[in-house]
């Protein structure tokens, strides 16, 4: 029987639900207090319709696209030269710090994303942006405040201890997550047209950028992708993987977005 | 500093204390900083992610750039391979390929891949070769062209492969793992165009002399045991695929070329399989008839084997033959024999620079340094491209004491051949050696970057780090490196010496005592656990450790030096002299020589042989002879030749040389105020700092040989 994925699975754990449920209700109580109930209320029936984007750079946006071909398959696999030990420093240790405190054995099975209402992702991640399908994704994404390594290091999180409760929700609750985290963004002079920059704050760089994160379990493929915004490059090898990538997406059903 | 590269990515981050900033090779020459946060975004995805330690930017961004044109490669030969793609942007795939095909190291890298499986259904090989029939794609062209006439050599090392049985546990790598190494050494390629070739018995030698692979446990059988199923297989029939005339002209040419090869197999009247097995029996059989002491059957038989290879037209693989033998007794300390048989090698076959470098080899290893030297020079002049021949050279030379010719040669060879891991190595040992440690790390920092799983060039880091003075370093570079190369003994003997270095001395002693369990057989481990033993007084366990034997090879002339310093220690004199006499006859090299002429003289002086020590050290030029020197001069009242003597080495750079000098000037030479000369605790005071001097020079001698 299958029981569901681990990360959708911790985030509907019910000290998990309780808490955010809390955090909810706090904002909505701050919301009427400066009138701004009706923008919130917009907002989240806003965000109800947010999709997971994943913002990548040329090089690892094309092997969502690739892996599924039977070429890709064969040959490029990963050739391992030898064993490799974690290091003191560097990508092992944030590995081994998040592996402990949020994704506990599988955090090779986790893809990141942004919760986004309009397409693009963060962009210091990368210029190519592809919104994922909801349907592909939902029942295997779970959500999480913020970039759960900035949300960690901003509260000193021992590796050995999760984050409180409160942080995370499954596909559905996402609107609830950002309405708990967003609200005091939200006032009487707040419009539709500024709810994408508020979910998601392109502050032109990756330390500053603020989102709400996504956590996809398993593979991403070109069928799960519903819309791409990929720039046009001038570098020659990044002109063929324009080439090949839009073809393939566009063959698999995805759209451009140019708005 | 740390790095992270992904070719695939095409991304390096570099990690310097707090700061921290990505690096994108298409655009190198710019930073941008990063939060260590950031990480597992950046790379997400990639798997082909490393991590380790650099000496500047310029080296991470160097592996990056070569991470990144090997994934491209790959990447634009799979879309030119793509039929579902569209021509126009297969064309400017394979425009993309080659560009990066005439860096032969990128080239190597790519074949190795292409080469680990038949072409999927939905690659389109013959339609590629089509689209690359612009005179504009040589490179990429010829390199499919080969891959398609290729294809049923590698479905049949492939399904040979299945057919291995590779031994389980201990610390050998699964199949699957074995296999991912044998194509990331390329392997699966050399197997191929050697089945294609009509020898895939040839590849056998390639395949075990590649340094990721000969150093894996229990291997020989593995390879052996696939070549041999692999040369059992029916010639494979040729998959037709539809290709337009030019290219199937082109293709008619190769295999038409491939057809003019000699036959070795269909010559010899019977399968490759059967051949290889044949000669495989009848080499056992010549070594066993030398490990039981009939040479003269060993002869006769090698003689008819050659003879009959010769014959049948493989004069190649006689060669070989009488190569593969010298290298055997190698392995066997029998160096005679070695050289022997290294000769017949050249006089069978003198085209192929490998048999003609095993001579060389040979030479050194009995001592004629000098005719080793010519070898490799003739050898060079013959085959200017061949870089083992160049390196061996410059190994000889440094031998022989010629350090400025070895060094501009392994410059001028890392130049030409800067993919060569053997030839870095070289420069960086020689550099060290030389004292030129700053260029030596730089060289060693840049080539474990390039090379991570070459345990050479991390030893050698941590080496270099060790005479840096930079010990917490070494000590961790070795740590790590015996954790992921547990089998290489060298790199163990290397942690004992950094470990006692910093003073953890009984962890050094463990670290010793494990390897020797593990290593009986490593005199360079016995030696230093020897050495640790007796500077903590237990003589005769560390000379139980050490030969008792007269040396004949080079480690053996180490651990019998080191046996004279222990009665020496010991202050059994007489043995001290005798042994070090008995080591001075023996030495071959001119390096050696000199250790033993500097202990036998200093176990003179504490005999009072004073004129046998200036007789010994009669024209030696260096410090320690001078110093020796003027000791005995001194004791023999020759204040002149005292003088003359310490006047040589006023420009010492070594303190505790200057100090003693210094003493034997006032003692020797001036009126020595405190009557020292005729004082048992000046003399003994004397002897000790000698002898620390000596054991200096042994831990040297030790190293050399350890590195």
């Amino acid at each position: 029987m299958h029981v569901g994925f681990p990360n959708v699975r911790a985030a509907e754990d019910a000290d998990e639900q309780a808490a955010l449920q809390q955090r909810y209700e706090e904002a909505r109580v701050a919301a009427v207090a400066k009138g701004a109930e009706l923008q919130l209320d917009d907002f989240e029936r806003a965000v109800d319709s947010s999709q997971a984007v994943m913002a990548k750079r040329w090089d690892t946006v094309s092997q969502i696209v690739d892996q599924g071909g039977e070429l890709f398959k064969t040959f490029y696999r990963q050739v391992e030269d030898g064993d490799r030990e974690p290091q003191d420093n560097g990508l092992d240790q944030q590995r081994q710090a998040v592996d402990a405190m949020l994704f506990p054995h599988y955090l090779n099975e986790i893809s990141f994303a942004a919760l986004s209402l309009d397409g693009r992702g963060p962009e210091s991640y990368g210029t190519c942006h592809l919104t994922f399908r909801t349907e592909t994704i939902a029942g295997r994404a779970s959500l999480f405040e913020k970039n759960t390594l900035v949300f960690a290091r901003e509260r000193s999180l021992p590796a050995t201890s999760g984050p409180e409760p409160g942080f995370r929700s499954n596909w559905e609750s996402r609107s609830r997550l950002a309405v708990a985290k967003l609200a005091d963004a939200v006032d009487v002079s707040t419009v539709p047209d500024d709810y994408p920059d508020i979910l998601l704050k392109q502050n032109g760089s990756t330390e500053t950028d603020d989102f709400v994160e996504v956590h996809i379990h398993g593979k991403l493929t070109q069928q799960c992708v519903e819309s791409y915004r990929l720039p046009k490059p001038k570098d020659k090898d990044e002109q063929v993987f324009w080439r090949s990538l839009t073809k393939k997406l566009n063959e698999a059903g995805a759209t451009e977005r140019k708005d | 500093m740390q790095a992270i590269v992904s070719g695939q990515a095409g991304l390096a981050v570099l990690i310097d204390g707090e700061s921290v900033y990505s690096i994108e090779a298409n655009d190198p020459g710019v930073d941008t900083p990063r939060d260590r946060t950031e990480l597992l975004h950046l790379f997400a995805g990639a798997t082909d992610v490393v991590e380790f330690p650099v000496e500047d930017r310029a080296a991470a961004v160097r592996r990056l750039e070569f991470d990144w044109n090997c994934d491209r490669a790959l990447r634009m030969t799979l879309i030119l391979l793509d039929p579902e793609e569209d021509s126009e942007t297969r064309v400017l795939a394979a425009e993309c390929v080659e560009n990066r095909l005439s860096d032969q190291a990128v080239r190597n890298w790519l074949v190795a891949r292409l080469y680990q499986a038949v072409m999927p259904e939905s690659g389109d090989l013959a339609g590629s070769i089509d689209l690359t029939s612009s005179d504009e794609l040589p490179l990429i062209q010829k390199l499919l062209i080969e891959l398609q006439a290729d294809q049923p050599h590698i479905q049949a090392a492939v399904e040979a492969w299945d057919e291995v049985a590779v031994p389980t546990g201990g610390n050998s790598l699964n199949k699957p793992e074995l296999f991912d190494r044998l194509i990331a050494s390329g392997a699966c390629y050399q197997v191929a165009r050697a089945a294609a070739g009509g020898k895939a018995s040839s590849a056998t030698f390639d395949v075990l002399g590649h340094p990721g692979i000969k150093s894996l446990p229990g291997i020989g059988p593995v390879i052996s045991s696939w070549i041999k199923i692999l040369s059992a297989t029916p010639e494979p029939v040729s998959k037709e695929q539809p290709v337009d005339k030019k290219a199937a002209k082109k293709q008619r040419k190769v295999k038409a070329r491939q057809s003019r090869k000699p036959a070795a197999e269909d010559s010899a009247g019977g399968t490759g399989h059967e051949e290889f097995q044949r000669w495989e029996r009848e080499f056992e059989s010549i070594v066993a008839q030398i490990d039981g002491d009939k040479l003269s059957n060993a002869r006769k038989f090698l003689g008819e084997l050659i003879q009959r290879q010769i014959a049948e037209g493989n004069r190649e693989l006689a060669g070989k033959t009488a190569s593969k033998l010298a290298t055997e007794m190698k392995v066997r300390s029998r160096t005679a024999l070695q050289l022997e048989f290294a000769r017949l090698a050249v006089e069978v076959n003198s085209e192929d620079p490998q048999v003609h470098n095993h001579l060389a080899e040979a030479l050194r290893e009995v001592g004629e340094t000098s005719e080793a030297i010519s070898v490799y020079r003739e050898t060079a002049a013959l085959f200017p491209q061949d870089v083992v021949c160049r390196c061996g050279l410059a190994e000889a030379l440094r031998d022989s004491g010629e350090l400025p010719e070895a060094l501009s040669i392994y410059r001028e060879t890392a130049a030409c051949f800067p993919q060569n891991v053997v030839c870095r190595n070289g420069l960086a040992e020689t550099l060290r050696e030389v004292g030129e440690l700053p260029e030596a790390l730089s060289i060693y920092r840049e080539t474990v970057v390039l090379f991570p799983q070459n345990v050479v060039c991390w030893c050698g880091l941590a080496e270099a780090l060790r005479d840096s003075g930079e010990l917490p370093e070494a000590l961790s570079i070795y740590r790590e490196t015996a954790a992921c190369f547990p089998q290489n003994v060298v790199c163990r003997n290397g942690l004992a010496e950094a470990l006692r270095e910093v003073g953890e001395t009984s962890e050094a002693i463990k670290v010793y005592r494990e390897t020797a369990a593990r290593f009986p057989q490593d005199v360079v481990c016995r030696g230093g656990l020897a050495v640790m033993l007796a500077e903590d007084s237990k003589f005769d366990e560390a000379l139980e450790l050490l030969p008792e034997k007269s040396p004949k090879t080079h480690q053996e002339l180490i651990g019998w030096h080191i046996r004279g310093m222990v009665y020496l220690q010991k202050k059994d004199t007489a043995a001290a002299v005798a042994t070090f006499k008995i080591g001075l006859e023996r030495a071959l090299q001119e390096r050696d020589k000199a250790y033993y002429r500097h202990a036998l003289a200093g176990a003179y002086l504490r005999t009072g042989q004073h004129r046998e020590a200036v007789d010994l050290l009669e024209g030696a030029s260096d410090e320690l002879s001078d110093l020796f020197r003027a000791h005995a001069l001194g004791e023999l009242e020759d204040r002149e030749l005292v003088k003359q003597a310490l006047d040589r080495l006023r420009g010492t750079t070594r303190p505790e040389v200057q100090e003693l000098r210094n003493e034997f000037e006032e003692v020797y030479v001036q009126n020595d105020p405190q009557s020292r000369r005729s004082s048992a605790d000046w003399l003994d005071h004397v002897f000790q700092r000698e002898f620390e001097l000596l054991r200096d020079a042994t831990r040297s001698m030790h190293r050399q040989s350890a590195v």
